[in-house]
């Protein structure tokens, strides 16, 4: 009965802090990528081509170094919208196409809010 | 492929862990409490498991979620009785002196039929045998027969037999079984020259060695379809 109880306390314990630490791990990613997202809108539409592209990289890559953790704690899906919106902005700033690249900056900084949003513990959420 | 395997390794032995993490009571006797229990696990094993894109956790923490609930609750419905007539129900009588109890056989739905063949399972097959039946909470129902009917005891006929407590397996399958040792208050080199005289050159060679309250050590050998049975102390000496 003690064991019981024990468990489920030290269980609780466990999740509410797993809980907290990711939710804080993901609104620190989701932010990260919403500002990439503006900062390259801003580069986009100033059409500094070069810094972008590098801007651009730097992203890709950290990106491509966050998901694998990021999947263990988010659905799949999510974690995909991103590298698809962030490859889609590469290639369109590659192209220097002014209109793809503010689409590809709108969905990924819709997608990066949603990697936070989706699993944020709030009453829309819970219910 | 083999991402589906491990996954499915993973989460049976979550789901495992979170069975024994609730207890023995689970798998023989479940409320109804305990029953929303293991049919949730079940199911929420399940979705991930083929899921690749879904992570582990999504199954794992609701997994968790409901051990939490259930050790809570548990602790709850053994402090509060009100909590647990509310959340398991309590014993409803539906046989009572020999009278089936019509109006209660209608208010928890359990129709002659049901009644009869929980006598029949409890071995009762004459319902005039039968004194008391009583649904349990946990959906079973007990069947005592009427005082004539039931087998003899000891006391009814004025005897004080011998305790007959649980025997204790002291070698099973060649290996010594040290706790069971330590219970009886006997040592290893008692065990050997026990096995020795029963004609085992060592304790490997036993299949299993076992001590009953009466002070009498059944042994068989590997391989052996003998057994022998033998008193090798006085039941007075037996200590647990």
């Amino acid at each position: 009965m003690r064991t019981s109880v024990l468990i489920a306390l030290t269980l609780l314990a466990v999740v509410i802090l797993g809980g907290v630490l990711t939710e804080d791990a993901m609104r620190r990613v989701s932010d990260m990528y919403v500002a990439a997202a503006e900062e390259l809108r801003t580069l986009v539409t100033a059409q500094q081509w070069p810094r972008a592209e590098e801007t651009a990289a730097i992203y890709q890559a950290d990106w491509e170094k966050r998901v694998p953790a990021l999947q263990m704690l988010i659905n799949h899906d999510d974690t995909d919208d991103v590298t698809m919106a962030l490859a889609l902005l590469r290639a369109s700033i590659e192209a220097r196409d002014i209109p793809g690249c503010l689409q590809a900056c709108a969905q990924l900084r819709e997608n990066a809010l949603h990697l936070h949003h989706r699993d944020a513990f709030t009453l829309a959420n819970v219910l | 492929m083999l991402t589906v395997f491990v996954r499915s390794v993973l989460l049976y032995g979550a789901s495992l862990l979170a069975m024994r993490a609730m207890g023995k009571r689970q798998v023989g006797q479940l409320q109804p409490f305990e029953m929303v229990v293991v049919i949730m696990i079940a199911e929420l094993a399940a979705t991930p498991m083929g899921g690749v894109g879904i992570p582990l956790l999504y199954g794992i923490l609701p997994m968790a979620a409901l051990v939490v609930c259930h050790g809570l609750i548990t602790a709850a419905c053994m402090k509060w009785q009100r909590l647990r007539v509310f959340l398991c129900g309590e014993p409803t009588v539906l046989m009572r002196g020999g009278v089936i109890c019509e109006k209660q056989l209608r208010r928890v739905a359990v129709d002659l039929n049901d009644l009869m063949e929980a006598m029949r399972t409890a071995g009762v097959f004459d319902p005039s045998e039968v004194d008391t039946a009583v649904l349990e909470p946990g959906g079973t129902i007990s069947v005592l027969p009427r005082a004539d009917s039931r087998p003899v005891t000891p006391s009814d006929l004025g005897l004080a037999p011998v305790r007959d407590g649980l025997p204790l397996p002291l070698v099973m399958d060649g290996v010594v079984q040290h706790g069971n040792l330590t219970r009886g208050q006997l040592s290893e080199a008692w065990l050997r020259q026990e096995a020795r005289k029963a004609g085992f050159g060592t304790l490997q060679e036993v299949l299993f060695m076992c001590l009953n309250t009466r002070g009498e050590l059944l042994i068989q050998g590997k391989g052996r379809t003998d057994t022998s049975l033998v008193q090798v102390m006085l039941p007075e000496r037996v200590v647990w």
